[in-house]
């Protein structure tokens, strides 16, 4: 688990072995941690915007005694990779997280300059796109670190235009939807999101995912589907 | 009944541990004569108790007082470090959120009653609105009790801070109804059952109903009290009675019925009048049946038609 402290501890360790200039973009719990809204995290999780970046960062990272199990050869697939040491664990993208939504300008021009040593420069990615790609995931505490930041405030604008202006090519905004049902089941926290969602789902209705709506109740799924 | 911004600040330096009012103005960033100012008025809000040091120059003490709404204060912001509710409670938000705390209003019915600007009522409720603190459906709004426990207890523990007694049974900033057995005298307009005998439906009643302060009420106000006073099927047969042969208007009833935090239960009791079954389920009033109302209706004249 990394607390605050141990987060900036691991950012110096890391600067000190890089050799030349990195900008990562952090998100994730590490992120939701320095902005106080999270006590501790399993794994932290950075964003870079190159293969050269991601080289640099390996080098780094292997000098801080971390090994990767990830095989590179898989690696540019993915665009992801997964350093340990220990309990200790860093997931690192390339441009992209989880081959679903990328780190864009405008998220870089949100994002906060959190530290900078030596050839490090690190990058605190704005609570509305850390909601965002936190809002991709399967995975169960996420519904909580969600309903966390919607309870710090969020500008629910910005989300749904990020969303939107990434959903081009694959509808995003059903995930996203989907994800502000589950809150708002678990949680009890309906937001003004839903109601900027509301129409496009329904523009879309028919290219939506086999699957939509299904973790969230049978009920909701069949009302949508009478509508 | 407001708290700045900055007094809900001070507030939460309180609640996290600070307890003298110079470390207050240090981490307020102000004088000491201004701290001061902050000290009174939360203790004039019953939120803050303060306690002189003994001791020659001594300091001023402070401390989270034992009213049930400042415990309910601190325990809110102890358990969501990271919101500024300085942004969803300081001020005229905290009027509006009390305004809808109980029930679904709407903006017209918030805005009158919060007494804020009607165009500005959105504003001021954009970021509890933002945080789920506040929903909205369709028209309506109304505070968030099941995503936001621990405020919902603030704000009812807040609003019934100036409560005149245990027999209010609705109170909102300086109007309050007030039921009594007559033991106690209430200096305000009779209004509920024991009214409804002016309007062709006599009742005997134990208690009665007042609304303070004193004024003429209208026969829409006195059925939107009556509300408050349904317990039992008999109440709700009496209310309906009443609502049909005075043939109140739908519209006019709505607008009392949220003034009064009545809204959900006037849905539900229309809903029985258009039910076409025998006993439709009730969730806020108690069990109907058609038979047992349309027999207390003949007796005051009023003929209901089966919609069997």
């Amino acid at each position: 688990m990394f607390h605050k402290d141990e987060l900036d501890q691991w950012i110096r360790q890391l600067a000190a072995q890089l050799t030349e200039p990195c900008e990562v973009y952090l998100i994730g719990g590490g992120a939701m941690s320095f902005r106080g809204l999270k006590l501790a995290t399993k794994d932290i999780d950075l964003i870079v915007s190159s293969k050269e970046e991601f080289e640099r960062l390996d080098r780094a990272l292997s000098s801080a005694g971390f090994s990767r199990p990830t095989d590179l050869s898989g690696f540019y697939l993915t665009a992801m990779s997964v350093f340990e040491r220990g309990e200790s664990r860093i997931d690192i993208f390339v441009g992209q997280v989880g081959k679903m939504l990328r780190l864009t300008p405008a998220m870089k021009r949100r994002a906060m300059l959190l530290r900078s040593h030596g050839s490090l420069t690190v990058f605190l990615c704005a609570k509305e796109d850390i909601f965002l790609f936190k809002a991709m995931t399967s995975r169960a505490a996420d519904v909580d670190d969600c309903a966390q930041l919607i309870r710090g405030g969020l500008n629910h604008a910005t989300i749904f235009a990020e969303c939107m202006d990434q959903s081009s090519e694959n509808r995003w905004y059903f995930w996203l939807y989907e994800k502000l049902c589950e809150i708002e089941q678990k949680h009890h926290l309906p937001t003004p999101l839903k109601d900027f969602l509301e129409p496009v789902i329904k523009k879309n209705w028919k290219h939506r995912p086999r699957d939509f709506l299904k973790a969230v109740n049978e009920d909701a799924f069949n009302e949508r589907e009478k509508s | 009944m407001t708290i700045t911004k900055t007094n809900l600040c001070a507030f939460a330096h309180l609640a996290e541990g600070c307890a003298d009012l110079r470390s207050l103005c240090r981490l307020l960033g102000c004088s000491i004569s201004r701290g001061s100012e902050i000290a009174t008025a939360l203790a004039n809000e019953r939120l803050v108790v303060k306690q002189r040091d003994k001791k020659p120059g001594g300091s001023l003490d402070l401390s989270i007082a034992a009213a049930p709404h400042a415990r309910a204060l601190e325990e809110l912001i102890l358990a969501h470090p990271q919101t500024d509710f300085g942004m969803v409670l300081g001020s005229a938000r905290l009027r509006l959120m009390l305004v809808a705390c109980q029930d679904w209003k709407d903006r017209k019915t918030l805005s009158a009653q919060a007494r804020v600007n009607a165009k500005n009522m959105l504003q001021l409720a954009k970021e509890a609105l933002s945080r789920g603190m506040l929903m909205r459906k369709k028209s309506l709004f109304k505070v968030n009790d099941q995503g936001w426990p621990l405020l919902y207890r603030f704000l009812c523990e807040y609003r019934a801070l100036s409560s005149h007694s245990k027999r209010t049974r609705w109170q909102l900033f300086d109007e309050s109804l007030i039921e009594t057995d007559g033991s106690v005298a209430v200096n305000g307009s009779p209004s509920g059952f024991a009214r409804y005998a002016d309007f062709g439906v006599p009742v005997r009643i134990a208690n009665v109903l007042y609304y303070v302060p004193k004024r003429q009420l209208s026969k829409e106000e006195v059925f939107a009290h009556s509300l408050w006073e349904i317990k039992d099927s008999r109440g709700l047969y009496l209310a309906l009675t009443f609502y049909v042969k005075n043939r109140l208007d739908q519209e006019q009833v709505r607008i009392c019925a949220m003034r009064y935090d009545q809204l959900s239960r006037f849905k539900e009791l229309i809903g029985l009048l258009d039910h076409r079954g025998d006993r439709p389920a009730t969730a806020r009033l108690p069990a109907f049946e058609a038979d047992d109302f349309a027999r207390v209706a003949r007796l005051y004249g009023v003929k209901i038609v089966s919609q069997r």
